[in-house]
């Protein structure tokens, strides 16, 4: 049984992540007063582009070819190892912790950025590095507020958190939780591309993961479009299973009928964040790009102060 | 009841990090406002922890929530709109030091303040978070050295006051001196209010020719 939730997992990410996408921009436009498109668009959008041909550089190595492809399978992996539809780990679980799995989305991210280099074109470089800049200082703080939840739980491991979170008031109430929260969403919003940081336009002033795939063409840029919106599935899933709203995942004890109605559940989570990204990108203006460092100093003095929460309060 | 103290705290150190944040004078007079409240609140619980004997607490809550929280706001806001044709773009465009170094400079601060505390203090007092106005104070300090802009200044000094209202209500819970010292020290506010309004004045009519420039600056 638990290898059909492995499985039904993976599915279950792979088919929802553009949907996700499709339904943010959607609210966006009504939320403008315009009728916007479809909520299925993005998975138009890939099928149109796996029909295309794919068009190669010729100045570009294998890795051009082979990074979409490779960024994908650790996503699907990503999948496989976190909690997203049940509380209690499934048959790949222990292949890493919650710092491995934030190793996996780094490394992940360090291979898009060797493709998009090798794609040799000047708006994948501008695009690459203002990424790997930003990308550099919020690891760290990603690290820190691992951290702290260790600190909270004892262990790494991303089920015990949720575990130790849904069932003690003290810590699921605590300052200190309070702040990795906080600071939490703020990554989410950089790592998703959402607006105080980045907007979802083609102006070259401020565009960041928009410039990466610059030159990819066809079957490779559906697959990198689409591990962009697993990527973002499985943040918010993490940020919603782990940090914020830890409660109702499925235990063993709610057996297949809970796992199935959890299904549903977790997309009306999902919505609840999605609604507050389409509000923060339709109220929003964008930050000059150096103003995105102080945005990642704020994320980075509160998760420092749940460090000192910590110290201050809890210690005993 | 203590964790409550915490918390509220904690806020107040969260939103000086904001000021040091946030460019904008508006926005900042906002946040001073807010932290006034919370203050006020702070107060009021503080008395209300301490039934009996401390009924002037809720009157020092009173002084703080309409001098602070209101009136000295309102009062810049109207300055600024005097002194500005375009109030709310008023911002601090060339601070002494970076924002985001700012920030960091503040956490060092407030890990200081805790083991000043913790190592000095707290054997005498056992109050777990009584750490907190001392970072406050720290924090309000940077605040005024690191902007250039007289208002932001101000603002830091006006929070310095706040963090010293918390401490001697909270670790020391003597009261007739806080009453006196958030006297003068508003009297002494005022007092810096008129003549850094001045000042402010003077370097407006100095920049005025300078037009976008100095906007698109920072």
């Amino acid at each position: 049984m638990d290898y059909f939730y492995s499985v039904l997992e993976i599915l279950y990410v792979l088919a929802l992540a553009p949907l996700l996408a499709g339904v943010q921009n959607s609210i966006e436009e009504r939320l403008e007063s315009r009728r916007g498109p479809s909520i299925f668009q993005p998975y138009y959008d890939l099928a149109k582009l796996f029909r295309k041909e794919s068009l190669v550089p010729d100045v570009s190595s294998p890795i051009y070819r082979l990074g979409p492809y490779v960024v994908f399978m650790f996503y699907l992996f990503l999948a496989m190892i976190l909690p997203i539809i049940t509380a209690f780990p499934l048959p790949f679980a222990p292949a890493a912790d919650f710092v491995g799995g934030a190793l996996f989305f780094g490394a992940a991210a360090a291979i898009k950025k060797f493709s998009a280099i090798d794609s040799r074109s000047n708006y994948a470089h501008l695009g690459t590095s203002r990424s790997a800049s930003l990308g550099a200082l919020t690891e760290p703080i990603m690290v820190l507020i691992f951290i702290m939840l260790g600190v909270l739980s004892d262990t790494n491991n991303p089920f015990v958190i949720n575990h130790v979170l849904r069932t003690s008031p003290q810590w699921y109430y605590s300052l200190l939780h309070g702040f990795v929260c906080v600071a939490f969403f703020m990554i989410l919003i950089i790592e998703t591309g959402q607006l105080p940081v980045e907007s979802h336009s083609n102006g070259e002033l401020g565009m960041i993961d928009q410039a990466m795939p610059f030159e990819y063409t066809g079957p490779e840029l559906a697959f990198y479009k689409w591990g962009s919106y697993m990527k973002a599935f499985l943040l918010m899933s993490v940020f919603l299973n782990v940090f914020v709203v830890p409660f109702w995942v499925p235990t063993p004890e709610a057996g297949a009928a809970g796992v199935g109605l959890y299904l549903l559940l977790h997309l009306v989570k999902l919505l609840g964040l999605v609604i507050v990204f389409a509000l923060l990108n339709t109220t929003v203006s964008k930050f000059r790009l150096y103003k995105n460092f102080d945005f990642l100093a704020i994320a980075f003095a509160l998760a420092f102060l749940a460090n000192l929460a910590y110290y201050v309060v809890n210690r005993k | 009841m203590n964790q409550t103290f915490e918390v509220l705290g904690f806020l107040l150190i969260v939103l000086t990090l904001l000021m040091q944040w946030e460019a904008y004078v508006t926005g900042v007079i906002f946040l001073f406002a807010l932290s006034s409240f919370i203050v006020a609140l702070f107060l009021v619980l503080l008395g209300l922890s301490r039934p009996g004997q401390n009924y002037l607490l809720f009157v020092l809550a009173g002084l703080t929530l309409t001098i602070r929280g209101l009136i000295i706001p309102i009062i810049m806001n109207k300055a600024l709109h005097r002194l500005y044709e375009k109030p709310w773009r008023v911002r601090e465009d060339k601070p002494a030091m970076g924002v985001g170094g700012s920030i960091l400079v503040s956490l060092a601060l407030i890990v200081l303040g805790y083991f000043i505390y913790q190592n000095s203090l707290y054997e005498v007092l056992k109050i777990r978070s009584g750490s907190v106005p001392f970072a406050l104070f720290l924090q309000a300090s940077l605040l005024i050295i690191s902007r250039r802009h007289a208002y932001i200044q101000m603002i830091g000094f006006l929070m310095v006051e706040n963090s010293v209202v918390m401490l001697s209500g909270w670790v020391f819970s003597g009261l007739p001196f806080i009453v006196e010292a958030g006297a003068i020290l508003d009297l002494l506010g005022l007092v810096v209010v008129s003549s850094l309004i001045i000042r402010v004045r003077e370097n407006a009519i100095l920049q005025e020719g300078e037009g976008f420039e100095s906007e698109l600056r920072g």
